[in-house]
């Protein structure tokens, strides 16, 4: 399907195998060419050795310890981390605050991306500016960003003084645990908005033109033609947004630390703020370790699915 | 085309591969030769420290880290030339780290057995600082006159096992801090300000009733590190006559009757809407009539004050006593070269000497760490002259206590800040202090 290869293209390229095929390339000497394959993928193993296995690994051993961080010594403690964070009500509150904030973000970026999209797949004046504004927040730095709704979100800020100003009230967006949430999860969507717009976008325009006008001489009205048409061919998009969505969200930090910092009452402590936390403030490496691994776990969950889902639509 | 580049590809692999193939057996020479110096420096070092130590300070290169900026960082610089220029043979290369990255790339820096040779960081990281296991007793490398002059609650961050691996470079305290037209609209004469928990009530009436704002902004989220909130408690707790810990750090001491009656009166400013609840800096914005504050904000606001502000003392308890926290910088020597640690310790004993540590003080705003300082008529002069604002929080000096000298305290600060926090938000005070005592003592007995 068209639009699948979008999302499966990207699939593809994260395997570094895929990229030089030796039966393309002409032999030049007997068994040089093993030796310049493996030099050639040498500097993408060598980075993916380091930032990704390593890492992967060693959290992987420090989460069986009880490492504090700067120590000499990491004392081994097997899997009583995990045991402790079946307990732990700090990691409970932010599995639950995680999910609400994961449901909110993938609902509404699928809901204004596509919204979005549709909008800016029409043509008329200064199309290529406004697409360019919707991509902006993409690439702002989400400290910046961040700053800037803490502003617009504060107690006397703009947002509060419109809504005043219609007479809805002046709620307390940071300082309740489940507005401070709602803020969070608005800031995220906005944030993605552009990126989630574009891919929208691309899957709108894969579409070929003469599905509708065959439709049409059907008798298929404005309304059967989006569902009938438009939707169950974006699909495959929309489950790549929520899935990227989904990852997002169980990775989210930048955004947090800037607005909330996990506050009001835990009502924003979303798992990766909670990892930086108790590994970096409060000096716990090993079970910080053992959270990321459980927050790792749930993204591998996701991410298989999008691979199981992607192959299944292609066959 | 595809194929020319493709040859000139093979061709550079090719030579890249040479390279390898004749470099991989040699020398580990060149390309490693940061880190092998590195490692060098610290197996001499441990070397040093076992086996016989060389006593004469003949001065050493030395690298030291730490946080400040702008004209505190100035400051610095300007002393430790002052002081290679006096005193030839020892170089100090400063090394500006970042406040909130210092830990954790010492961390980094602990891993690979690359310390700096001294670091200057906040003082409730001391003991986090000792856990790399390569502090430096500084007991007796420092003279005995310096020790005793210096503020004995300081020197507490850096006692571990009978040895001082800290010594404390710069200081501050907590005192309180008003807008003068916000509390002149309420009509509370600056001669007259309220001293105790009680008059601070009625006041509150007299600013929400005059301003409509509210009077006393507490610290009531525990944001990243829980740290605002635990350590401005903590002067309410030491007010009314509590501790926080046990003597040895075993056990929290907070749920006792001074704890109630401290965290009490911070649910009862929140109610009644002396204090407004929410993110910390209303004060700071004009939105709030007063706070307790850092004495570093008068170095901050002196040049450009926001409004006209006044200090005075915290106001506590009619039956309870004055108290405040204290923070500050102190200084950890990680050299395992004993030419370095002597080095090291002789530019930190010169640091503290009273006329570095006045010249010190007065630059840059921070309290001084010698008793002798405090008290000289050089140093009350220049206050006096210069930052009239600066003389509550040094003579809040002798009533500042000390944070508990744990590594655990970080943990502990945090769980204690989430529990106040539910208070503020409709916990019971009881509840509150119970949770709060359950889990830190988690903390502390493992």
């Amino acid at each position: 399907m068209a639009t699948m290869t979008g999302a499966g293209a990207q699939v593809v390229n994260l395997r570094p195998g895929a990229v030089p095929s030796s039966h393309r390339r002409p032999r030049r000497h007997g068994g040089g060419d093993g030796w310049a394959a493996a030099l050639c993928l040498a500097p993408a193993l060598l980075i993916i050795g380091a930032f990704v296995i390593y890492p992967l690994i060693a959290t992987g051993a420090w989460s069986l310890t009880s490492w504090d961080g700067i120590s000499p010594t990491k004392t081994f403690v097997g899997l009583k981390n995990y045991g402790k964070l079946l307990h732990d009500a700090d990691f409970r509150n932010s599995m639950i605050v995680t999910l609400v904030y994961a449901l909110g973000v993938c609902v509404l970026s699928v809901v204004t991306g596509l919204g979005a999209a549709s909008l800016l797949n029409g043509s008329f004046r200064g199309r290529g500016l406004y697409r360019t504004a919707f991509f902006m927040p993409v690439v702002t730095s989400s400290i910046a960003a961040a700053a800037v709704w803490q502003y617009l979100f504060s107690s006397s800020g703009p947002v509060n003084a419109a809504l005043s100003s219609l007479h809805l009230g002046a709620p307390n967006w940071l300082g309740n645990p489940h507005l401070a949430l709602v803020s969070l999860t608005l800031l995220t969507v906005w944030k993605q908005l552009g990126l989630n717009t574009v891919l929208y976008l691309t899957a709108l325009q894969t579409i070929p033109e003469h599905v509708y006008e065959a439709a049409a001489i059907d008798g298929a009205g404005r309304w059967q033609k989006t569902r009938r048409i438009t939707l169950p061919l974006l699909r495959p998009m929309t489950f790549f947004v929520v899935v990227e969505a989904l990852v997002t969200t169980f990775q989210s930090f930048d955004l947090v630390y800037q607005l909330t910092q996990g506050g009001p009452l835990g009502g924003t402590e979303v798992i990766g703020f909670l990892v930086y936390r108790t590994a970096f403030v409060t000096g716990q490496f090993g079970y910080g370790a053992t959270i990321a691994y459980a927050g790792f776990a749930i993204v591998f969950a996701f991410t298989w699915m999008q691979w199981r889902f992607g192959g299944r639509e292609q066959t | 085309m595809k194929f020319r580049y493709l040859g000139a590809a093979l061709v550079a692999a090719s030579l890249l591969a040479a390279c390898g193939s004749t470099a991989n057996p040699g020398e580990t020479g060149t390309s490693g030769s940061t880190s092998s110096s590195g490692e060098a420096s610290a197996s001499a070092g441990t070397d040093g420290s076992t086996g016989s130590a060389d006593q004469s300070p003949a001065g050493a290169a030395l690298t030291l880290w730490h946080y400040w900026d702008g004209n505190n960082a100035d400051t610095f610089q300007a002393m430790v030339k002052d002081y290679e220029s006096s005193h030839a043979g020892t170089t100090i290369k400063l090394v500006n780290v970042p406040g909130s990255d210092l830990l954790t790339k010492l961390q980094a820096a602990a891993q690979s057995r690359t310390l700096p040779d001294v670091v200057i960081g906040d003082l409730v990281t001391v003991p986090r600082m000792a856990q790399t296991g390569s502090a430096v007793d500084l007991k007796s490398l420092i003279p005995d006159d310096v020790w005793s002059d210096v503020y004995p609650e300081m020197l507490k961050f850096g006692q571990q096992d009978g040895k001082q691996v800290s010594i404390p470079v710069s200081a501050n305290t907590l005192a309180w801090m008003y807008n003068k037209d916000t509390f002149a609209k309420a009509g509370i004469d600056e001669s007259n300000l309220p001293t105790t928990w009680e008059e601070l009530t009625d006041a509150c009436a007299a600013v929400k009733d005059k301003t409509g704002q509210p009077a006393f902004e507490l610290f009531t989220q525990p944001g990243t590190d829980g740290e605002g909130v635990t350590w401005n408690f903590q002067v309410s707790l030491w007010q009314a006559g509590g501790e926080f810990l046990n003597k040895d750090n075993s056990a929290a001491a907070f749920n006792s009757d001074a704890g109630r009656k401290a965290l009490q009166f911070w649910v009862d400013l929140v109610t009644s809407g002396c204090s407004p609840l929410g993110p910390w800096g209303e004060f700071e914005k004009g939105n709030a009539g007063s706070a307790q504050e850092g004495s570093w904000m008068v170095g901050i606001w002196k040049p450009q004050p926001p409004f006209d502000f006044g200090t005075a003392q915290i106001p506590h308890p009619a039956d309870g006593q004055a108290a405040t926290n204290m923070g500050g910088e102190q200084a950890v020597v990680f050299a395992q070269d004993a030419a370095k640690q002597h080095a090291a310790a002789d530019f930190l004993t010169w640091f503290d000497s009273p006329e570095q540590a006045t010249s010190w003080s007065e630059k840059t705003g921070f309290l001084p760490v010698l008793k002798s300082v405090a008290d000289s008529q050089d140093y009350k002069d220049y206050v006096a002259q210069n930052l009239p604002e600066l003389q509550p929080f040094v003579d809040a000096l002798p009533t500042a206590h000390a944070r508990p000298a744990t590594p655990l305290y970080p943990q502990v600060s945090l769980a204690f800040a989430k529990e106040v926090e539910k208070a503020l938000n409709g916990k019971s005070v009881d509840q509150a202090l119970a949770d709060a005592e359950t889990a830190v003592n988690q903390i502390l007995q493992g």
